[in-house]
């Protein structure tokens, strides 16, 4: 009963959302090309709702393929800061350079340096998306209660098992938690490269609808992407719950970004 | 005596500011970033044409006819300096504005290539890595050309481009691209690779391109501003014709950051846009119905626009004289 009365809270806000714009246009008498309203798009994106789909395809694959490589690499080196004070210490005033760095305006190179095809959204999804994973993966094996590490050592547990027993599972939730934020990053770097250079994804359906003046197409592509970051942020939440079904609290997950 | 010497000091600055406080104040926003191809407006502006006219005009750089012309047909911008196949778009989508001089004859869009590259017609693109920019009109404008020219689009190889076109011709990414030829094509030409360019408008593309444009509301409300705008403005680009040195050392002076030669190369070929048989019998920024509709067919068959609109209604010569 509460989960249906928070269900539908939750649509109240963005009917809320919708009606205001619909009224604010309609009031404003805001032409369509400026401005369209929700019904307008709703319309356009049913009637295109196939071009649509077939634009999400591609953007799916940078977005994924992204964030599995960093989360992969994320991963590895995320390991190495927890475990050498040397390397967290040499790495961090680079990986914090590294992130501030605005990677859009690299974007336009990585057409050189990767080709036209999928590979520099990949890359710029997955640079966008990494560094929240090590940062949290860092933490979270770094945040292990040194006396049960003590514990196992004293009962003659090696280095591996401590690792994949106690760290791991430990780390899993500020890991998951970095997840979260990663994948919506990741739909933002796939766009970011489908806006540089593509003839598909949604990025082009967005940028090409709005060179050609067709405003309510180019919200089409806006929401879509967005149906699809949702779509992929549940689908880690989803993931999370399985993996973490032994966890007391999967509420109480740590955010730290 | 505190109030009686604030009274004066305003009446001084009142005095002081006689003559700007009787000019008109107007926006005029940009197709895009300041290049010497908007030097006659630079001109025009430091020469005073625009005061002469009682107008003060603030210029404002673009990012691309198509937010140009939403921000001119939407009341955000006075004036505009845009494409006229966009302008007409915006028209046919509820945005009516309207091109008052039409200073680009002939479209800067076309195939560029180093001219090592031993291309000389568009078949001899067979084989070869051609940039297309898939995320603006000029994909839709090649593409009509493909078809006009029977052009066998499998046999090209070709990938969609974004900004930086001269950088990927440079790196050898692509053979050719379809750009501007004075933007990316002599931006590679001062760096040093010989260039040549088949232009889109001499093979079978005659569109209208960068236009002074103005929303039909203002000219209904304030034709007479519309009027002395589109004189002062014209006459920058006619006074250029003649002064082209003059011009490119203005707009160089306002924009110390630009590259000088670069700026050269470009300027002169953007002023031979500017010239028709149509422009020397009548005037730099002169259109005829004839042209205008032939674009607004080429645009209906490219798919770009989906409904004709009257191109009367999209264009006027009346405030060029």
């Amino acid at each position: 009963m509460r989960y249906v009365a928070r269900l539908a809270g939750q649509a109240g806000v963005f009917t809320a959302f919708f009606l205001c714009w619909e009224a604010l246009v309609d009031g404003l008498r805001i032409k369509p090309v400026i401005l369209p309203a929700p019904t307008l798009i709703f319309s356009t994106m049913a009637k295109n709702w196939s071009y649509l789909l077939d634009n999400t395809w591609p953007t799916l694959f940078a977005v994924t393929g992204g964030f599995v490589l960093a989360a992969a690499f994320g991963f590895v080196i995320a390991v190495g800061i927890a475990y050498s004070r040397w390397i967290s210490e040499m790495t961090y005033p680079f990986l914090v350079a590294a992130q501030v760095l605005p990677k859009v305006a690299l974007a336009p190179l990585f057409l050189i340096w990767f080709g036209f095809g999928l590979t520099p959204k990949v890359v710029i999804a997955a640079l966008i998306a990494f560094f929240p994973i090590v940062i949290n993966t860092a933490r979270g094996l770094g945040s292990v209660e040194p006396e049960l590490i003590q514990y196992m050592h004293s009962l003659g547990a090696s280095w591996r098992e401590v690792f994949f027993k106690i760290s791991l599972p430990w780390a899993l939730p500020y890991i998951f938690a970095s997840f979260r934020i990663s994948i919506t990053l990741a739909v933002v770097g796939a766009v970011v490269g489908e806006f540089i250079s593509s003839d598909n994804g949604l990025g082009y359906v967005i940028n090409y609808a709005n060179a050609s003046l067709d405003t309510d197409v180019m919200f089409g592509g806006i929401f879509a992407l967005s149906a699809l970051g949702v779509i992929l942020f549940l689908i880690v939440v989803l993931v999370e719950r399985m993996v973490l079904s032994w966890h007391v609290a999967v509420e109480g997950i740590p955010e730290t970004m | 005596m505190i109030v009686r010497r604030l009274f004066s000091v305003a009446l001084a600055l009142v005095i002081l500011s006689g003559p700007a406080w009787a000019l008109e104040k107007v926006t005029l926003r940009l197709d895009w970033v300041f290049g010497s191809e908007h030097a006659p407006i630079f001109l025009a502006r430091d020469k005073g044409f625009f005061r002469d006219e009682g107008i003060d005009v603030d210029v404002l750089a673009g990012e691309g006819s198509t937010v140009t012309v939403k921000l001119v047909g939407n009341g955000n911008a006075d004036f505009g300096y845009a494409a006229a196949d966009q302008a007409m778009m915006a028209y046919a989508k509820g945005l009516p504005v309207v091109a008052t001089a039409v200073i680009l004859q002939k479209n800067p869009v076309a195939v560029i290539f180093p001219q090592a590259s031993g291309i000389k017609t568009l078949q001899d693109l067979y084989g070869k890595t051609l940039g297309v920019p898939t995320l603006s009109v000029a994909e839709k404008q090649w593409r009509y050309v493909e078809k006009l020219n029977h052009i066998e689009d499998s046999k090209i190889h070709q990938v969609s481009l974004g900004t930086g076109i001269a950088t990927m011709i440079e790196a050898k990414e692509v053979d050719a691209a379809v750009a501007f030829f004075f933007n990316d094509g002599l931006k590679v030409v001062s760096d040093g690779t010989p260039m040549g360019w088949i232009l889109l408008s001499d093979v079978g593309l005659p569109i209208y391109s960068t236009s002074l444009i103005v929303s039909e509301d203002i000219i209904n409300k304030n034709p007479d501003l519309v009027h002395r705008f589109t004189r002062a403005f014209v006459k920058g680009w006619t006074y250029s014709l003649s002064h082209q040195d003059e011009a490119l050392q203005t707009f160089l002076k306002d924009n110390p950051t630009v590259d000088p030669k670069y700026s050269a190369l470009k300027f002169p070929e953007v002023l031979k846009l500017t010239q028709t048989p149509d422009t020397e019998k009548n005037g730099i920024g002169y259109s005829t119905q004839d042209k205008w509709d032939a674009m607004q067919k080429a645009l209906l068959e490219m798919g770009i626009m989906d409904k004709g609109v009257d191109v009367a209604n999209v264009f006027t010569d009346k405030f060029l004289k």
